[in-house]
């Protein structure tokens, strides 16, 4: 559209302005759309996200995000900034005070453990099991190295799971009877399973909080634990199924209000035969009893 | 008027003026267009920076001046201080920069003076590229190769694992690198040839026309591209996250020393870009520090931009030597 | 006259035996001196074509030669070859001898450096560096003959004199050169080569870019610098020529090449045939539409 000098003409400029304007302008309206958002647990995630595909084809349009761990997603949860939590947690007094306009209901569509892994040259160098007075010396910083706890003389490399992450809670729930009555300690930080894995597994000397899912056997590897005077147990699906293994956790959908439409739809696809078949597929273990959503 | 004196082919035109701004009012979009555009984007900052600043307000009224001075972080029990992450921060970015810097201008030094012209532009493209690969794919690099190898080089000051402030530093070096190169490679050729040639004329040797000719006179390009690439590493994120361990508190004992460089630490981006953020949301003091850090690094990062760009203004406008004439007279 | 060392040595600071003092022009010897740059058979190609082919030229001490020729034909390549300038420019290749002092400058234990250093040039475009006057003139000095710091004003004071530049920019040497005029800049460029003393200065069409009286101050600077050195200068002008130098070496397009017709005094170039058509060329190349000219302004490939 030249003008007559060459240049464009004063109408061409107009325009090309007003559309660099309105696509700007436009840009978070189009990211906004009608979808069903569940944010929260990146253990309960894989088994929500791939939910979510399959119900893609049938017309619903589920955005599932990670972010935030378990304590992320309540707090968006009761921010109405989604739908749906995921939680490998369940809901605490504190949740409930900080969002007292907020109507939690949760549904357990399966289980995990939490399990303690350590890399493979403390594993072979015979380490097996811990107490729990063991795992306390060791958060605590006053056990220090491996030979004091029967294995290889190397410095222990202790990565905390972020406090956010459902796995954290659990853990230190166990440790010292409430997550909010653990001491203040300074470590290095793992966050998804994913990245605590790969650290652990590449890392001589380390231990952390692991969904027990993933500890494969094979890069990283999941220790017993003793409690009082008991034996050591090792986080097996039979162990957790018989809730004998004392670190287990509810994978928790949580709605605000009995959930509807879409996230109805969802719930109970997650608690029917498919859905699962889907929470087993992903390691976790399936709900025993019939579903019935509870307040909690 | 054309030469044979005819007007025929004459465009009509506005009688010429000495203002710019005149001549602009010929198009009157382009000149409403751009002043409304600039105008919001300096608005966007500073109301970005306002924004920071009253959000933050709770946790300044809680820590008053202990929010930057403090050296404890313990959110469960609201204690905020940012120092440590300060250190974190300025220290990754320090090694970054004195690793890329020389390595960097080292090379546009290379590619500009010394290689051959054919072979520069797959060079210059071959670096360009490396500066387009996103950050997380530098982070997972790091995660995968880097730490291993330098717990390895660490190994003196015996690391707990490769997560350190050294291992961030030296993966940020790698990233900002070809920013450096780009930009110093850019000041470089933009010293007139004659110049070179002149020093050359007079019996100076190529390295000698490349310190005393090219390299002085590309002075403000250079700081202005480290200045640049300082800033990208003060803000970088993703990859600092993945590599730098992520601990809280670690205030070395000794701040000059070298030994808490090769320990865990924590900057402001990678206590951004985790998960505590989402935790803090529901809490209005621990949302209030999390948006304090934010402003913090706000601040450092246009400081340093602004910096950049002073630096490189005044040199871009200046007539080269060897071209500027005047008028000629006895 | 002693042949100075160009050979290469390891120090940053080169030293380079200095001209022997200024040869007496109306000595009496029993043979001719020898002259300081010749050129035999000197061809340069690039890759695409040659552009010069087998040159002869002779340098003499103490005398100013010219070389002329119609645009394009090679001149400034031909004056480059002589300090060895053209290694500097990729894709060219220089064939045939040319010797300093009667030795090949492309020896392998020549420094081109060196050279450079008593082989001195100026361009068509004052080229000055930035900082203070003073500062340009020992640029070259201080690094190529290690010029102390003391010596620095000395020095300044004894070339400035010599391009006639000191009275007007003896009280402001530490002001910044690129405020000087065009006619300034060029003979501070001047100040500054002669600062390295060198045997020979070559110089390319140094006043094209000038007026009228800053060309005429160069060209009275050439007929004196003749008493201590050689000059070789490349020209459009031919009343230049006529003025200023003692021998010209006209250069003319022969198949697609610069070759060089003859080198004699003017009188005699001039009045080859073949090189009439040259001048003429030169003096009138477009007489239909502009006047006689008379100098040229601007500039011109060579």
């Amino acid at each position: 559209m030249a003008g007559r000098s060459g240049h464009p003409s004063t109408l061409a400029q107009a325009y090309a302005l007003t559309c660099a304007l309105a696509c700007a302008l436009a840009t978070p309206w189009v990211s906004a759309a009608a979808a069903l958002k569940v944010n929260g647990s990146s253990t309960v995630t894989p088994v929500v996200t791939e939910a979510a595909e399959q119900l893609q084809g049938q017309g619903l349009s589920i955005q599932v995000d990670p972010a935030g761990g378990s304590s992320g997603g309540i707090s968006a949860l009761g921010d109405g900034r989604i739908d749906v939590a995921m939680s490998s947690r369940p809901l605490k007094a504190s949740d409930h005070e900080r969002f007292p306009g907020t109507d939690f209901r949760s549904v357990a569509i399966g289980y995990d453990a939490v399990a303690l892994v350590v890399s493979r040259d403390v594993w072979e160098g015979g380490v097996r099991q811990l107490s729990r007075e063991q795992l306390q010396g060791i958060y605590e910083g006053r056990i220090r190295r491996w030979s004091e706890l029967g294995g290889p003389d190397r410095r222990i490399v202790f990565f905390n799971k972020e406090p956010g992450r459902g796995t954290w809670s659990m853990f230190a729930g166990w440790l010292y009877g409430d997550a909010d009555k653990a001491p203040l300690v300074s470590f290095p930080e793992v966050g998804s399973n994913q990245e605590t894995r790969s650290k652990v597994a590449s890392t001589r000397g380390a231990i952390s909080q692991l969904s027990a899912a993933w500890a494969d056997g094979e890069t990283v590897f999941a220790l017993g634990l003793v409690e009082g005077d008991g034996e050591a147990i090792a986080p097996t699906s039979e162990n957790v199924t018989t809730d004998r293994y004392p670190i287990r956790r509810p994978l928790l959908l949580i709605t605000n209000g009995a959930p509807d439409g879409a996230a109805s739809t969802l719930v109970d696809f997650l608690l029917g035969t498919q859905g699962q078949s889907l929470v087993e597929k992903h390691g976790y273990l399936k709900v025993a009893a019939p579903p019935t959503a509870a307040a909690h | 008027m054309s030469p044979d004196g005819s007007t025929a082919l004459t465009v009509p035109q506005q009688p010429p003026t000495s203002s710019r701004l005149a001549g602009l009012a010929r198009w009157p979009w382009i000149y409403t267009g751009s002043l409304v555009a600039t105008g919001l984007a300096a608005l966007a900052f500073l109301g970005m920076l306002g924004l920071f600043a009253v959000e933050s307000l709770p946790v300044w009224r809680h820590a008053g001046l202990s929010y930057l001075s403090g050296i404890e972080w313990f959110f469960r029990v609201q204690r905020f201080g940012a120092l440590p992450m300060i250190y974190g921060t300025l220290a990754v970015s320090a090694i970054a920069l004195a690793l890329a810097a020389p390595l960097g201008i080292a090379s546009a030094v290379f590619v500009a003076e010394i290689l051959p012209a054919r072979l520069r532009i797959p060079a210059k493209t071959a670096i360009e590229l490396l500066a387009g690969v996103p950050s997380v794919v530098y982070g997972l690099l790091g995660v995968i190769l880097l730490r291993g190898w330098m717990q390895d080089v660490l190994a003196p000051f015996e690391p707990l694992s490769g997560d350190t402030l050294a291992t961030a530093g030296v993966l940020l070096a790698v990233m900002i690198l070809p920013t450096i190169v780009t930009l110093s490679e850019d000041a470089l050729r933009s010293v007139p040839a004659s110049q070179r040639q002149a020093a050359r004329a007079l019996g100076f040797n190529r390295g000698e026309a490349i310190l005393r000719i090219s390299l002085p006179q590309a002075r403000s390009g250079l700081v202005a591209a480290v200045l640049l690439a300082l800033g990208r590493a003060l803000g970088e994120t993703i990859a600092v996250f993945l590599v730098v361990g992520r601990q809280d508190n670690q205030w070395p004992d000794r701040l000059l020393s070298l030994e808490p460089l090769a320990a865990a630490g924590q900057t402001l981006t990678s206590k951004l870009g985790g998960s505590e953020t989402h935790i803090a949301y529901g809490d209005p003091l621990h949302w209030a520090a999390m948006l304090g850090l934010a402003l913090i690094l706000l601040i450092l990062v246009a400081g340093v931009t602004l910096a950049g760009s002073a630096v490189a203004g005044p040199s871009s406008g200046r007539a080269a030597p060897g071209k500027s004439v005047r008028h000629p007279d006895a | 006259m002693a042949e100075p060392a160009l050979h290469r040595t390891p120090s940053s600071s080169r030293t380079v035996a200095p001209a022997a003092g200024s040869a007496d022009p109306t000595a009496t010897a029993t043979a001719p001196p020898r002259p300081v740059l010749e050129a035999y058979g000197l061809s340069v190609h690039s890759r695409e074509r040659t552009i010069l082919r087998s040159i002869d030229l002779v340098v003499e001490p103490n005398r100013v030669l010219g070389i002329i020729g119609p645009s394009g034909v090679g001149k400034s390549t031909l004056l480059r070859c002589l300090n060895r300038m053209t290694d500097l420019i990729p894709g060219l290749r220089v064939t045939g001898e040319v010797l300093w002092h009667g030795r090949s400058i492309h020896d392998r234990g020549i420094d081109p450096d060196a050279l450079r250093a008593r082989v001195g040039m100026i361009f068509q475009q004052p080229v000055v560096f930035p900082g203070s006057i003073l500062a340009n003139i020992v640029f070259g000095a201080r690094r190529v003959l290690g010029l102390g710091k003391r010596r620095w004003h000395e020095t300044a004071e004894r070339v400035l004199r010599e391009v006639s530049l000191w009275d007007e920019v003896h009280d402001r040497l530490d002001q910044a050169a690129n405020e000087l005029s065009v006619g300034q800049q060029q003979r501070l460029c001047l100040a500054r080569t002669l600062a390295l003393d060198p045997e020979v200065v070559l110089m390319d069409e140094p006043t094209s870019a000038l007026d009228p009286a800053s060309t005429e101050a160069i060209e009275h600077l050439i007929q004196r610098l003749r008493q201590t050195r050689s000059v070789v200068l490349v020209t459009h002008d031919l009343d230049q020529a006529r003025r200023v130098t003692d021998a010209v070496a006209c250069l003319c397009l022969q198949d697609g090449a610069g070759q060089l017709v003859e080198q004699a005094c003017c009188a005699e170039v001039f009045a080859n045939p073949d090189c009439r058509a040259v001048a003429e060329d030169i003096a009138d190349p477009n007489p239909s539409i502009h006047g006689p000219a008379t100098h040229n302004q601007g500039a011109r490939p060579s």
